[in-house]
C-alpha cells in the first residue's frame, strides 16, 4: 500500500535520495540547507512563524505542536531575540537530514534495509517505489501544465530548483531549464501567501550560492 | 551574523561548531599563496630579472603596505557580504561601475596567474620525472597532464583539497625553514653581509619591478575575507588571520631571501640567471633538497587548483548576479558550478596551447610574464580597493575607528598607488626586455581594456536590466536582495526577466 506524505521537508526528502538505494543525491550541507527551509515552510504554510524584520518569530497564541515540529517551534521560541532566516537555515540544516529521515521512518515511509555487506550501514529506502515518483510526476505535471499551484508545491518546486535537483533528478526532464515553466513558477512564488515564503527561498537560495562559493558543501 | 549576549545560546554554540575557526582559515589561504612556489620559483625570477639584490627588503616593504591595507580592508569586509572579492569592495565603495571595471581586472589577473602556474609546473614535472623516473616528454606534456588533473578535481566534489593542501603547506614551510637555516650559516666567504637589506641598491626603476613582484608573492592573503560568513566570529578570526598568514609569510620570504643572498654573496644574481629554482634547492644538498624539490611540485599544483578556484569563484559570483551570462552562477545538484569551472579549464588550455604555438618559453614568457602581470593587476586592484574603502567609511563610520576607515587606508592608497605608477612606468624592465617591447604596452595596457568593458558594460546593464544592476557586487548573495517581480503570462515570455531572477 502506497503511504503518502504531505509534509514538505517529507517531499523533499524523498526527491533529494535514490528511492531504491537511498543515497542521497545532494551534498550534505545543501541537503541540509535545503531541509532546513522546508521545515521553515511547513511552519509558515501553517501559520504558526512569521518573518519580520528578516529574523524568524513565533506567532503569538499558536498552539504547541508535537514531533519534529514541535521541537523546531521549541527551539524558535527559546531563542532569544529572534534570529535571522539564515541563521535557523543553518542550524537547523546540521540536523535536518536525519531528523527528517527519522519523521518519515516513524510514520512509515522509510523503511531500515540492513546492507547485504558487512560494515555498511542501514540504509533508508521507501517502504514503497512508488512514494518519490509520485511526488515528482504531480509537481511535474502541475509544472509542464502550468497548473495553478498550492503554496506547498510551489515551495517545493522553489526548493528543487535552488538544490538543482531538477537538473539531475531524471524525473524532471521535462521542467529543467524551460523558461516558460520557470516563468510560471517565478509568477507564482511572487505572489506566494504569506510573502515570507518568497524571502524564505531567496535565502535558501543564496545560502546555497554562498556554501558553493566558499567550497563548504 | 547576529551576535547575542552571553552566555551563549545553544543555537550560538552550535552555529559556531559548525564554522571555521584561525587555522583553517590561515590553511585555507596558504595553500593558495603556496609559499615555495614564491621561494623557489618567484625569488631567483625576482634576482634574475631586475639584476637588483634587495629582494628581502622587497618583502618587507611590501609586507607592511599590505598590512597597513588591511586595517581597512578587514574592517570593511565586516559589513560587506562577498566580501573576499575586491570587487564587491569596489562597488561598495565607489559606485557599480567602477566595480564591474574591477570585476574584469580580477578576472583578468586572477585567469592569468592561473594559466603562469602552467608554465612552471610543466619544466619542472618534466626535469623532476626525467631525473627520477628516466622520464622524457615536452613540458607541455606535463603542463597538460596537470591541465587535465586540475580540470577533473575541478569537476568532482571540490573540497576534498583543502586538508591536504593544509598539510603540505605546513611541510612546505619547515622546509623552506630549514633551507634558510642552512644558508644562513653558511655565509658567502664565511662572514655575514647585510648589503641585501640596505635601501641604496633600489633605484627607482628598480624598486617598482622589485616590489610589483613581491605583491605577487602575497596573492593569495586577501582570500581571508572570503570566509567571513563561514568563521566563528568574523570581528576577530578574519583579522586575526589576516594579519597572522601576511606576518608569517613575510617573515619566512624575507629570511629566505636574505638567506640566498647571504650563501651565494655577490653570486646572487648570476646563479638565479642561470639556475632559476635550483639555488634555492642547492642550499641544503640530499634530504631536505629532494624533500623541498618534491614539494615544489605539489605546491605548483596547489596554486594551480587554488588560481583555478578563485577564478571560477570570480566569474561563478558574476553568474549569479547576471553581469556574466547565468549559465556561469549555476551548479549540477552536486554544487559543481560546471560551467564556471569548465570556463577556468579552457582559458587554461588555450595559454598552454598558445605558448606551443608561438614557440614561447614556458618559464620566462607564460609563467613570469604572466605571473607578474597578474601581480601588477592585483596591485592595481589593491590600489583602488584602499580608495573605496576611504570613501564608504567617509559616508557612514558604522562604529569602525577612525585609523581603520580613514588614516590606513588612505596611507595604503597613497603607497600602493605609487607602487602602481613606478610599476608601469618601468613595466619593460620587470619583464625583463627592451623598452620598446611590444609585451611591455599590451601586457599592462590589459588591464585599461578591462576595466573601460566593465564600466562600458555596467552603464548597459544599468539602462537595460536596472534588475540586475542592483545586486551587482553581492555575488552568491544576490539571490536573497532580489525584489520579486510578477512576471508576465508565458505567452508573453521573456527571457531576460526570467533569466534575471533565478
Amino acid at each position: 500500500m502506497l503511504v503518502r506524505t504531505e509534509r514538505l521537508a517529507d517531499e523533499l526528502y524523498l526527491l533529494a535520495h535514490d528511492e531504491t538505494s537511498g543515497r542521497p543525491l545532494l551534498p550534505d550541507r545543501l541537503a541540509g540547507l535545503a531541509l532546513a527551509a522546508a521545515l521553515l515552510g511547513e511552519l509558515g504554510l501553517t501559520g504558526l512563524i512569521a518573518v519580520r524584520d528578516g529574523n524568524v518569530v513565533v506567532v503569538e497564541g499558536s498552539l504547541p505542536e508535537i514531533g519534529l515540529i514541535g521541537n523546531v517551534m521549541c527551539d524558535l521560541e527559546v531563542e532569544k531575540p529572534p534570529r535571522p532566516v539564515r541563521d535557523w537555515l543553518e542550524y537547523f540544516g546540521q540536523h535536518a537530514n536525519r531528523s527528517v529521515a527519522s519523521r518519515l521512518v516513524a510514520s512509515g515511509v522509510l523503511v531500515r534495509r540492513p546492507s547485504r555487506l558487512p560494515l555498511r550501514p542501514v540504509r533508508l529506502v521507501p517502504a514503497d517505489l512508488n512514494s518519490a515518483a509520485v511526488v515528482a510526476a504531480t509537481l511535474v505535471t502541475d509544472l509542464v501544465r502550468s497548473r495553478r499551484l498550492e503554496a506547498r508545491s510551489a515551495m517545493l518546486a522553489g526548493l528543487v530548483r535552488a538544490t538543482r535537483l531538477d537538473r539531475d533528478h531524471p524525473m524532471f526532464f521535462e521542467v529543467r531549464d524551460q523558461p516558460a515553466v520557470q516563468q510560471h513558477l517565478d509568477a507564482t512564488l511572487a505572489e506566494i501567501s504569506p510573502p515570507f515564503l518568497g524571502e524564505l527561498l531567496r535565502q535558501t537560495e543564496a545560502a546555497i550560492a554562498s556554501a558553493v562559493a566558499t567550497h563548504r558543501i | 551574523m547576529s551576535e547575542t549576549d552571553s552566555p551563549p545560546s545553544a543555537v550560538s554554540q552550535a552555529l559556531a561548531s559548525n564554522r571555521l575557526g584561525i587555522s583553517q582559515v590561515v590553511f585555507f589561504v596558504l595553500a593558495s599563496i603556496a609559499p615555495l612556489l614564491v621561494t623557489a620559483g618567484l625569488v631567483p625570477s625576482a634576482f634574475a630579472a631586475t639584476g637588483l639584490t634587495g629582494v628581502p627588503i622587497a618583502f618587507v616593504i611590501v609586507a607592511v603596505v599590505l598590512a597597513v591595507f588591511s586595517i581597512g580592508y578587514v574592517a570593511m569586509a565586516r559589513h560587506v557580504t562577498n566580501a573576499g572579492a575586491f570587487y564587491a569592495l569596489i562597488t561598495k565603495g565607489l559606485g557599480r561601475p567602477l566595480g564591474v571595471g574591477g570585476a574584469l581586472v580580477a578576472l583578468t589577473a586572477y585567469n592569468l596567474l592561473q594559466v603562469a602556474v602552467y608554465g612552471m609546473i610543466g619544466p619542472q614535472l618534466g626535469s623532476y620525472a626525467a631525473d627520477n623516473f628516466g622520464l622524457n616528454a615536452s613540458w607541455w606534456v606535463w603542463s597538460l597532464l596537470v591541465w587535465a588533473v586540475v580540470t577533473t578535481l575541478g569537476l568532482v566534489r571540490v573540497e576534498i583539497s583543502g586538508k591536504l593542501l593544509g598539510v603540505l603547506s605546513s611541510i612546505e614551510l619547515l622546509v623552506i625553514l630549514a633551507l634558510t637555516a642552512k644558508g644562513l650559516t653558511h655565509p658567502a666567504g664565511g662572514h655575514q653581509s647585510f648589503h641585501a637589506l640596505s635601501l641604496t641598491d633600489l633605484t627607482a626603476t628598480g624598486l617598482g619591478p622589485l616590489l610589483a613582484i613581491a605583491i605577487l608573492g602575497f596573492v593569495g592573503f586577501e582570500q581571508t575575507a572570503v570566509y567571513s560568513e563561514e568563521v566563528r566570529d568574523a570581528r576577530r578570526t578574519i583579522p586575526r588571520a589576516t594579519f597572522l598568514t601576511l606576518g608569517g609569510i613575510a617573515v619566512i620570504y624575507a629570511a629566505c631571501s636574505f638567506a640566498l643572498t647571504d650563501y651565494y654573496g655577490g653570486q646572487v644574481v648570476n646563479v638565479a640567471q642561470t639556475q632559476s629554482s635550483s639555488m634555492l634547492f642547492a642550499l641544503a644538498p640530499g634530504l631536505v633538497a629532494s624533500t623541498a624539490r618534491t614539494l615544489f611540485l605539489t605546491s605548483l599544483f596547489a596554486a594551480a587548483l587554488a588560481f583555478h578556484n578563485a577564478c571560477w569563484r570570480y566569474t561563478f559570483s558574476l553568474g549569479r548576479e547576471g553581469v556574466l551570462p547565468s549559465a556561469f552562477g549555476r551548479t549540477r545538484s552536486t554544487g559543481v558550478p560546471r560551467v564556471a569551472s569548465l570556463a577556468q579549464s579552457m582559458i587554461g588550455l588555450a595559454a598552454i596551447v598558445l605558448t606551443v604555438a608561438a614557440g614561447w618559453d614556458p618559464v620566462n614568457q607564460l609563467f613570469y610574464w604572466a605571473g607578474t602581470t597578474g601581480g601588477f593587476g592585483i596591485l592595481i586592484l589593491l590600489a583602488v580597493t584602499s580608495l573605496a574603502i576611504v570613501s564608504y567609511f567617509r559616508r557612514d563610520a558604522r562604529d569602525e575607528s577612525v585609523l581603520a576607515r580613514r588614516y590606513a587606508p588612505a596611507l595604503a592608497a597613497i603607497a600602493l598607488g605609487t607602487m602602481v605608477w613606478l610599476c608601469a612606468d618601468n613595466y619593460a624592465t620587470l619583464l625583463g626586455v627592451g623598452p620598446t617591447s611590444r609585451a611591455a604596452i599590451w601586457l599592462p595596457s590589459s588591464f585599461a581594456i578591462a576595466a573601460v568593458i566593465g564600466i562600458g558594460w555596467a552603464l548597459i546593464l544599468k539602462a537595460h536590466s536596472p534588475q540586475t544592476y542592483a545586486v551587482i557586487g553581492l555575488g552568491p548573495e544576490s539571490a536573497a536582495h532580489r525584489v520579486p517581480v510578477f512576471s508576465p503570462p508565458a505567452n508573453l515570455a521573456d527571457t531576460h526577466t526570467s533569466e534575471g531572477s533565478r
